[in-house]
């Protein structure tokens, strides 16, 4: 029901945008898009952003919807956020993963949505695909027929991208399979349930523990509820999106006998220099450390 | 002007009393049906606290992160419940009660002009197969509900309600939405203006308070539209309600309590008291539990004096065959002494420093836990005396004597954080950063 509540407001917000939009006597274009006759591509996420560009090339241009750094699961989208997704030539998006977006879309339609949940196979209420190197070479495809229906002078080139992104996800695919095959079957307990398209793929069974903070020594009877949840599951490492504090790991070491290390999930933008498939592979060094093979 | 036993905070859980079952009711002398009014809040309001809140940096954080209201003269100081480190303060006059509103984010502050939601800056939001929690800045909401004299507010599997004591008009909302201002409400009145109480169960029907502001006389079972399905006039005194497992309901009475279930169609039993005076106006529930902890006051001539007993037994009600024993204790305790354990058990905060954990089912006192000095009553009911809150296994147990706050692992014992405020702490609540499910499970700490 918060959601509910955060969604009716994001549909103020873009209603406001909307509005906005109507007042402008020029063709109102968002906030990122030039005359210059280039596709114009907006993403809901970091991931979706990532494999737009690869399949893009030079041909389109691509943005976020949210800017660099924003988290994937804010909810409200400022009015130029909402305008820019409804001036987008082509939006590529993944229903739910962002209200705003959805919200925003909803109420103001672009040209062009490319919906990734077909290709994207999800599975129940995991939006996660990403952490699938194979699922988002599919996602690369869907991409490349959206901007080749979109804009079919470029269609070889899209398709070709996809086709080049296709051949490094699997390359990256092949050394999970071959690095984690020891492990198969290893509990991989994680504080924020974003692996689960990772775990299938790779024969890991994911435990997501709640109430553990990497940076807050959690009460004791957190502490109890964790070690219930890990019991038996011969875990060596707890696993946080960010590193943990000297006080957390000691305390899960003293009540767990685990160590702690960073799994990146993969939602935000990394750091300048370095992308998607950099990180996967400091994820996939962080799983081979710690997992029990 | 309310009693101490007037006071009791937290309606989470209520409980019903013995045994009878009425037929239903008695239409008739203008205490029919009640009337329905839906409403929403005004939506001039140009900065509703949503947004408000939203205008706060909000951080995204790895867990739920409940946090700590206390109550002192000047305002509401907000903790971290984990660290017990202060995360803001709000400055407010008056004398306070806090509630929470039942999403897990906001309380709500009775004051003037009525009950007033406190965004205390955590909260959780479903995401798929988990959630996702997020803390900002506390701040007071301009969301209220109106109230001439703010009483009881009572959550309950996903409504609150908020009893108006000074018209006896009580107002139910979705949970969820409890801080939007657009929220649908649903306002319904009693025939008189009572210190009252009223709960919604899951099938829309109302269990709420009848009385006048000089006779507490018993309960009413409404249909969702207010309509009288059933009463229990059984009940003098009636006051305050805790809810035990499958919706048992049970309402304290000055001779027992009245334990309802079944829901709309259901029963109501009176629970009569062992003593021709014996009162029972604050109760602690917990849902998974079948039994309900109570207090237990036996003095008539103190109560008819009005000058302050001071119990030394608890009563334990058993929802399922509407039994009550009592439970000596090896000292007395106040309305702010009750709370239950994260596994149901019983605990009270004696006189004596202690904590006493009682085992609900066998109705005995199985340990008993130092935390703070031995300390004494006041006599006025609005003093700050030591009280006790319970979240996911952690007890929050505030000493006035030394404005200090500490946290204890019930399990163990174990006062495993203790911090020393500015001010006198007073009335405590816990918000728990975790979104308000439909069928709520706020005390589930894992899962795999």
């Amino acid at each position: 029901m918060t959601s509910s509540r955060t969604a009716r407001s994001a549909a103020a917000t873009s209603v406001a945008a909307a509005l906005l939009l109507g007042a402008c006597s020029t063709p109102a274009r968002g906030v990122t898009a030039q005359d210059d006759g280039a596709l114009d591509v907006v993403t809901s996420a970091y991931p979706l952003q990532w494999v737009s560009e690869r399949v893009a090339g030079d041909a389109a241009r691509v943005s976020s919807a949210l800017p660099p750094g924003t988290d994937v699961h804010e909810t409200e989208l400022a009015p130029a956020q909402a305008l820019a997704l409804s001036d987008a030539d082509v939006v590529v998006t993944l229903p739910g993963l962002q209200a705003g977006v959805d919200t925003a879309l909803e109420a103001s339609p672009p040209e062009r949505v490319v919906d990734l949940t077909r290709a994207a196979a999800v599975v129940g209420d995991d939006l996660h695909v990403w952490m699938d190197p194979l699922r988002l070479a599919d996602v690369g495809d869907e991409v490349a027929e959206g901007l080749a229906a979109a804009d079919p002078e470029g269609a070889d080139g899209y398709r070709s991208r996809a086709g080049a992104l296709r051949d490094d996800l699997s390359a990256l695919d092949e050394q999970y399979a071959q690095a984690l095959a020891p492990c198969r079957g290893a509990v991989l307990v994680t504080s924020h349930e974003a692996f689960g398209y990772l775990a299938d793929r790779y024969g890991l069974e994911q435990v997501g523990i709640s109430g553990l903070d990497p940076s807050v020594e959690p009460t004791p009877a957190r502490l109890r509820a964790a070690t219930a949840a890990v019991q038996d599951a011969g875990v060596r490492t707890v696993y946080f999106e960010t590193e943990a504090t000297d006080a957390v790991t000691s305390a899960l070491a003293s009540a767990l006998g685990t160590g702690t290390a960073v799994l990146d999930p993969m939602e935000t933008a990394p750091a300048e220099g370095t992308d998607l498939l950099a990180t996967a592979q400091e994820n996939l060094a962080a799983l081979r450390a710690g997992l029990t093979c | 002007m309310r009693t101490p036993d007037g006071a009791t905070g937290r309606p989470r859980l209520l409980a019903l009393a013995p045994l009878t079952l009425l037929p239903l009711v008695l239409a008739g002398c203008g205490t029919g049906a009640a009337t329905t009014a839906r409403q929403t809040a005004a939506p001039a309001d140009p900065s509703p606290a949503t947004e408000q809140a939203t205008e706060r940096a909000a951080t995204e954080q790895a867990t739920s992160t409940p946090r700590l209201a206390v109550t002192h003269e000047g305002g509401v100081t907000v903790l971290d419940a984990t660290t017990l480190e202060r995360v803001g303060d709000v400055e407010l006059p008056g004398y306070l009660r806090l509630n929470p509103a039942g999403d897990g984010r906001h309380l709500a502050v009775s004051s003037t002009g009525g009950f007033r939601l406190l965004d205390t800056g955590t909260w959780g939001e479903p995401h798929g197969d988990h959630d996702h929690h997020w803390t900002a800045d506390p701040a007071l909401t301009d969301v209220t509900y109106a109230a001439t004299e703010p009483g009881h507010v009572v959550v309950h599997e996903g409504r609150t309600t908020f009893f108006d004591d000074g018209t006896g008009t009580f107002t139910t909302v979705d949970s969820a939405d409890v801080a939007d201002p657009a929220a649908e409400r649903l306002e319904l009145q009693t025939a008189a203006a009572h210190h009252g109480v009223a709960v919604q169960l899951t099938d829309g029907s109302f269990v709420v308070s009848e009385g006048t502001p000089d006779a507490r006389t018993g309960i009413r079972v409404l249909d969702a539209s207010g309509a009288e399905v059933s009463r229990n006039d059984q009940c003098p005194g009636v006051h305050g309600e805790a809810v035990a497992v499958d919706e048992a309901l049970v309402i304290g009475c000055v001779d027992g309590v009245l334990v309802h279930t079944g829901g709309r169609a259901g029963t109501t039993t009176k629970v009569q008291a062992p003593d021709a005076h014996g009162r029972i106006g604050n109760q602690a529930g917990h849902e998974e539990s079948p039994f309900v902890l109570g207090d237990y006051k036996s003095d008539g001539a103190a109560a008819a004096a009005e000058t302050l007993e001071r119990p030394t037994r608890v009563s334990v009600i058993d929802t399922r065959d509407a039994s009550l024993r009592l439970v000596d204790l090896p000292s007395s305790y106040t309305f702010r002494s009750l709370a239950r354990g994260e596994g149901g058990e019983g605990l009270v905060l004696g006189t004596d420093g202690s904590l006493h954990v009682i085992d609900p089912a066998s109705a005995t006192v199985v340990r008993s836990v130092p935390v703070v000095a031995p300390w004494e009553e006041p006599e006025e009911w609005q003093e700050p005396r030591p009280a006790v809150r319970v979240h996911e296994g952690t007890a929050y147990v505030t000493e006035p004597a030394t404005r200090e706050v500490h946290a204890v692992d019930v399990a163990t014992g174990e006062v495993f954080a203790t911090t020393t405020l500015d001010a006198v702490p007073d009335e405590l609540a816990v918000a728990t950063g975790e979104p308000a499910h439909e069928h709520g499970h706020a005390h589930e700490t894992a899962s795999a």
